[in-house]
C-alpha cells in the first residue's frame, strides 16, 4: 500500500494564515503558554531526562496525558497534519506541520516522547510497506495515540551490525514461526504493535535474508522483560518470541526484502533528530538559567566561553535542522547528511551535561532538594545511552565517511 | 631513575590484587552500591591483614609504610571500585592527622581504634555555602571551659551514617579572626546527643553514603579538641598532598580496572564479523586511554615518591589528582562508548564506573582547584 502523504495534498488544503489562527485557537483552548516551565528557574517539572527514573504509577501517568492530548490533537485536526483524510490525517502540506510545531513551541505541550519511536518509524514503515489491513489496522490509531509501536531490531548478538540478527521467521502455510530474542526494545512494555525484522533465510547472503513485519505485541509467545537503564528508568526491555505465529498479512515489503525496509526506518529514525527530537534546545536553555543564577559560576570566564561555545553550536544545529526540513519539504528523503544532525546533537548534550556538572559541582550529583540542580544527573547518565541508541557515535561517522565524503568501504571480509 | 617496584611492594600488589578477586570483585562492588550495603567484614579484613596500621610508624605500632606502599594498595583496591579504596583512604588520612597533631593523651585514647581501622572517621569540612572555599565554614563551636557547643550544618559528609562513626568536624571557633585562622578541628561521635545525620541521594558513593549532619547544642568534651585553637585550618591542610596523591593512585587503579573491562569486552564482542575491538575507531581511543593511564600512574607514584623523601609537592599532588580523576572519567565514557547497549544496562558494571567516575572531578577538590593550585606553582594567582 502506498499513500505517500506528500503526494496527495488535500484539493481543500487551507491557507497558512487561517491554519495559523485555527492552530493558535486550538491550542491556546488546551495548553498553557510554555513561558510558565521552561524558561523560569525554579517553576514547573526540573526533570531533564525521557529515560529519567520513575515509578511505575508515575510512568503510566505520564503515558495517559500524552495519549489524552494525542487523541485530544488528532480528534481536531492537528494529529497528522500531512497524512492522508482516509487514514484520519488533515492532508495539509509539510509548510503546514513545520508551522504547527513552530506554534506549539510556545506551549507547555505534555511530554509524548513514548510515541517518538512509534510515530516516527514504526507507522511510517507499515504504511509504506504494509498491506492495506495492517494499515488500517494501525497506523491512525497510531497517530491517534490509541496504539503504540517499538522497534525490534537489536539483538543480543546484533547491534550496530544488525543485518546478523537470528531471530528466525519460518514459513507455514500462511503463517510465519517466529522465534529469538531482541533486547534493548523501547516502549516494548507499552507497545500494541512491533516492527519486526527477522531471518526467513539463513541460506542467503545476511541482508538478503532478512523479512519484516509488523507484529502485535500480545501474541502468544511474546514476553516481554524490563531492563533497568543506568538513569533508573525501565524504558527499554528484552523481548522473547518463542514460536509465536503469525499470520502472512503483518509482512511488510517483500520476502526476504527486509532489509530495504529497515534502511527505510533507519533513515527515518536519524531524521527524528532534527528539529529538536533530543531536547538540545531546552537543555541549553537550562544551561543558561543554570549559570546565570550561580553568580560564581556566570563570572567565570572559562563557563562563560563555554557556554557560547555550546550556544553557537546549538544555534548551528538548529539552523541545519531548518536545512534539513527544508529539503524534506521539497520532497527530498531523508539521506545520509542526517547522521550529522544526531552525531552533533549527541555531541553538544555531551558538553551541556558536562559544563553543568563542573559548574554545580556536587549538587549536580547529590540531591539537596534544590530545584533545576540535582536533575542535571539524569542527563549526566542519559547522554551515553544518546551516543549509542539509534547507531552508536562510530557507526554515523562510519556513514558520513563511506555515503557522504565519498571514503572507501572500512576493510571488511563481509561488508 | 628506577621504575621498579621492589620485591616486598610486588608482594604487596599482588595480595591486594587477590583479596580484590576473592572478597570484592566489580561486580560485588556494583551490588553493594546497588543496596547502599556497608560490607563490615571486609573492613575487618583489611585490618587482619595490617593494612591500616601500614601508614604508622613502626614505633608506634604501626605498620611503616612508605606512602608509595600505601598508594599500592588504594589503585589495588580502587580496581573492585573506588568507593571500596576510599573506604580504606578515608580511614586512615583523618586517622593521621589525629597521630600528628593530637595530644599524647588523645593518641594512646584513640591508639588501637587507629591501627585496627576500627574508626569511621568522617571528615567534615564542606558545607551548603562551603565547597571548594572550605575555609568559609560556618558551623560554629562556641567554647564553654571544658567543652564546646556546637550548631550548624555539614553538608557531603561521606560515612558520617555508619555505626560507629566519629566525625571529624571543623568547626569556627573565632568568628572574629580572619576566615583561615578561626577555625578548630574537633571530634564528634556520630551518636552524640543533638547531633542528626540524613543521607543524601547521590549517583553513586553508596557503599560509606554521602550525608548532611545537624548539629544542634551539641556539647563536645574539650579533650576532643585536636591540634591548636583555632589553628584547625592547618590541620586540613596538612594531610591534603597525601590523600590527593592516594586518590590519584586509586583512581588509577580504578580507570585501569575500567581499561580492562571494555578491552576484554571488546575482544569477545563481534559485530561485522570481527572483534568490536580491532576497529581503529575503538582500538585507538583504547590506546590514548592505556598512555593516559600510564601517566596518571606514573603521576601518582611521583607524588609519593617526594611525600617519602620529605619534598613539598602540592604541586605534583594536585597535578597527580587531576590527571587520575580525569582519567578515570574518560576511561568511564569510553567504556560506556565500547559496551554500547550492553553498557547503558544496568546490569554492566560499566554503568556503575560511569554513575561513580562522575564525582571523581569534584570530590576532593575539583579540577579546578586542582589547576589552580598548578596555576599557583607556575606563578599564576587565579582567584
Ligand atoms: C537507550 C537505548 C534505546 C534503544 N532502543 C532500541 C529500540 O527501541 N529498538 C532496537 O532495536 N534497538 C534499540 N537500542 C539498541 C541500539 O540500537 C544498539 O545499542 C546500537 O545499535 C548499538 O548496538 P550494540 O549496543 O550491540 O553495540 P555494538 O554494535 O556491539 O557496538 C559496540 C561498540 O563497537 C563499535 N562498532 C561497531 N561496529 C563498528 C564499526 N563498523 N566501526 C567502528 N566501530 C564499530 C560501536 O560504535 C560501539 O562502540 C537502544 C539502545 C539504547 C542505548
Ligand atoms: C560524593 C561526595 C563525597 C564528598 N565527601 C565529602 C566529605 O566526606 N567531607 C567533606 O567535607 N566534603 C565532602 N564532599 C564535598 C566536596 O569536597 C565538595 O563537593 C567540593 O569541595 C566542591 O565543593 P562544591 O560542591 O560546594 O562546589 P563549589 O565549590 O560550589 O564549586 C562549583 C564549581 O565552581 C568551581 N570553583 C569554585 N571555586 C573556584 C575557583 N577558585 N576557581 C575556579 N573554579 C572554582 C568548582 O571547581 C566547581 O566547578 C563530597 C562531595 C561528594 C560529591
Amino acid at each position: 500500500m502506498t499513500l505517500n502523504p506528500v503526494e496527495t495534498p488535500c484539493e481543500t488544503a487551507i491557507d497558512l494564515a487561517t491554519f495559523e489562527t485555527n492552530a493558535r485557537r486550538f491550542l491556546d483552548a488546551h495548553l498553557q503558554p510554555a513561558a510558565t516551565s521552561t524558561s523560569v528557574w525554579g517553576v514547573g517539572d526540573d526533570t531533564m531526562s525521557p529515560y529519567a527514573k520513575r515509578t511505575p504509577a508515575q510512568e503510566l501517568e505520564r503515558i495517559e496525558r500524552a495519549r489524552a492530548w494525542k487523541q485530544t490533537e488528532f480528534d481536531a485536526g492537528f494529529g497528522w497534519i500531512t497524512g492522508p483524510l482516509e487514514l484520519g490525517g488533515a492532508a495539509l502540506t509539510p509548510d503546514h506541520a513545520r508551522l504547527y510545531s513552530e506554534i506549539q513551541n510556545a506551549y507547555d505541550v505534555p511530554p509524548t516522547d513514548i510515541y517518538a519511536i512509534s510515530l516516527g518509524m514504526v507507522a511510517p514503515a507499515i504504511l509504506q510497506h504494509g498491506k492495506r489491513g495492517v494499515v488500517d489496522r494501525y497506523v491512525e490509531a497510531m497517530h491517534r495515540g490509541d496504539l503504540i509501536g517499538c522497534q525490534l531490531f537489536s539483538e543480543p548478538g546484533a547491534g550496530s551490525d544488525v543485518a546478523s540478527l537470528t531471530t528466525k521467521a519460518t514459513c507455514d502455510r500462511d503463517d510465519w514461526i517466529i522465534s529469538g530474542q531482541k533486547v534493548w526494545t523501547s516502549g516494548a512494555h507499552h507497545a500494541d504493535v512491533g516492527l519486526l525484522l527477522a531471518r526467513s533465510n539463513t541460506d542467503a547472503p545476511k541482508h538478503r535474508g532478512i523479512t519484516a513485519f509488523a507484529i502485535p505485541m500480545s501474541l502468544p509467545g511474546i514476553e516481554v522483560r524490563p531492563l533497568t537503564m543506568m538513569t533508573g528508568g525501565t524504558e527499554f526491555n528484552e523481548v522473547f518470541f518463542d514460536d509465536v505465529r503469525l499470520h502472512d498479512s503483518f509482512r511488510l515489503g517483500p520476502i526476504d526484502g527486509g532489509w530495504g525496509v529497515a534502511i527505510s526506518v533507519l533513515m527515518n529514525e536519524r531524521a527524528l533528530g532534527t528539529g529538536d527530537a533530543f531536547g538540545l534546545g531546552r537543555a541549553v536553555e537550562r544551561l543558561r538559567m543554570t549559570t546565570a543564577v550561580q553568580p560564581s559560576n556566570a563570572r567565570n570566564p572559562l563557563v562563560r566561553q563555554q557556554l557560547a561555545r555550546i550556544v553557537c553550536a546549538a544555534e548551528c544545529i538548529r539552523y541545519q535542522a531548518l536545512a534539513a526540513d527544508g529539503r524534506r519539504t521539497a520532497g527530498l528523503p531523508p539521506g545520509p547528511a542526517e547522521s550529522v544532525f544526531k552525531l552533533a546533537n549527541t555531541h553538544a548534550l555531551r558538553l551541556v551535561a558536562e559544563l553543568a556538572g563542573q559548574m554545580l559541582g556536587a549538587a549536580a550529583i547529590a540531591d539537596t532538594g534544590e530545584w533545576g540542580t540535582y536533575a542535571w544527573a539524569d542527563l549526566i547518565l542519559t547522554v551515553p545511552g544518546l551516543r549509542v541508541a539509534g547507531g552508536t557515535d562510530e557507526v554515523m561517522r562510519n556513514i558520513l565517511a563511506e555515503r557522504v565524503l565519498g571514503l572507501p568501504k572500512e576493510p571488511s571480509s563481509v561488508r | 631513575m628506577q621504575f621498579a617496584l621492589t620485591e616486598e611492594q610486588t608482594v604487596l600488589q599482588q595480595t591486594a590484587s587477590a583479596f580484590v578477586d576473592r572478597y570484592c570483585p566489580a561486580a560485588l562492588a556494583k551490588t553493594w552500591d546497588e543496596t547502599n550495603h556497608f560490607p563490615a567484614d571486609l573492613w575487618q579484613r583489611m585490618a587482619d591483614l595490617g593494612w591500616f596500621s601500614l601508614p604508622y610508624p613502626l614505633d608506634w605500632g604501626g605498620g611503616g609504610g612508605s606512602p608509595l606502599e600505601i598508594c599500592i594498595i588504594a589503585e589495588a583496591l580502587a580496581h573492585s571500585s573506588l568507593d571500596v579504596a576510599m573506604a580504606y583512604v578515608g580511614t586512615f588520612i583523618p586517622g593521621l592527622v589525629i597521630y600528628r597533631h593530637g595530644t599524647d593523651e588523645q593518641r594512646e585514647r584513640f591508639k588501637p581504634g587507629l591501627l585496627e581501622g576500627a574508626y569511621r572517621i568522617a571528615v567534615a569540612i564542606s558545607e551548603p555555602d562551603a565547597g571548594s572555599d572550605a575555609a568559609a565554614l560556618r558551623c560554629s563551636a562556641v567554647d564553654a571551659g571544658d567543652r564546646f557547643i556546637v550548631n550548624g550544618q555539614k553538608a557531603w559528609c561521606t560515612g558520617a551514617g555508619l555505626p560507629g562513626a566519629l566525625i571529624a568536624a571543623y568547626v569556627r571557633t573565632d568568628p572574629d579572626a580572619p576566615k583561615h585562622r578561626g577555625i578548630s578541628l574537633l571530634l564528634i561521635p556520630g551518636d552524640a546527643q543533638g547531633v542528626q545525620i540524613r543521607r543524601t541521594p547521590t549517583l553513586a558513593r553508596h557503599l560509606l553514603g554521602t550525608n548532611e549532619v545537624f548539629f544542634d547544642d551539641v556539647e563536645v568534651p574539650r579533650e576532643n579538641l585536636v591540634g591548636a585553637l583555632h589553628g584547625g585550618f592547618s590541620l586540613l591542610m596538612s594531610g591534603l598532598d597525601m590523600e590527593k596523591t592516594v586518590m590519584a593512585a586509586a583512581y588509577t587503579g580504578v580507570a585501569q580496572s575500567t581499561l580492562d573491562e571494555m578491552l576484554a569486552y571488546s575482544k569477545e564482542r563481534r559485530q561485522f564479523d570481527r572483534p568490536i575491538g580491532n576497529f581503529q575507531a575503538l582500538a585507538h581511543p583504547m590506546a590514548d586511554l592505556q598512555t593516559e593511564i600510564d601517566a596518571a600512574r606514573l603521576l601518582a607514584y611521583r607524588a609519593a615518591w617526594m611525600i617519602s623523601s620529605q619534598q613539598p609537592c602540592t604541586r605534583e599532588a594536585s597535578m597527580a589528582k587531576l590527571k587520575g580523576s580525569e582519567t578515570y572519567v574518560a576511561a568511564a565514557r569510553l567504556g560506556m562508548q565500547v559496551l554500547a547497549g550492553h553498557g547503558f544496562s544496568t546490569e554492566s558494571v560499566m554503568s556503575f564506573r560511569w554513575r561513580e567516575s562522575i564525582v571523581a572531578t569534584i570530590s576532593g577538590g575539583t579540577s579546578q582547584i586542582q589547576r589552580n593550585a598548578v596555576a599557583k606553582s607556575m606563578g599564576l594567582i587565579t582567584y
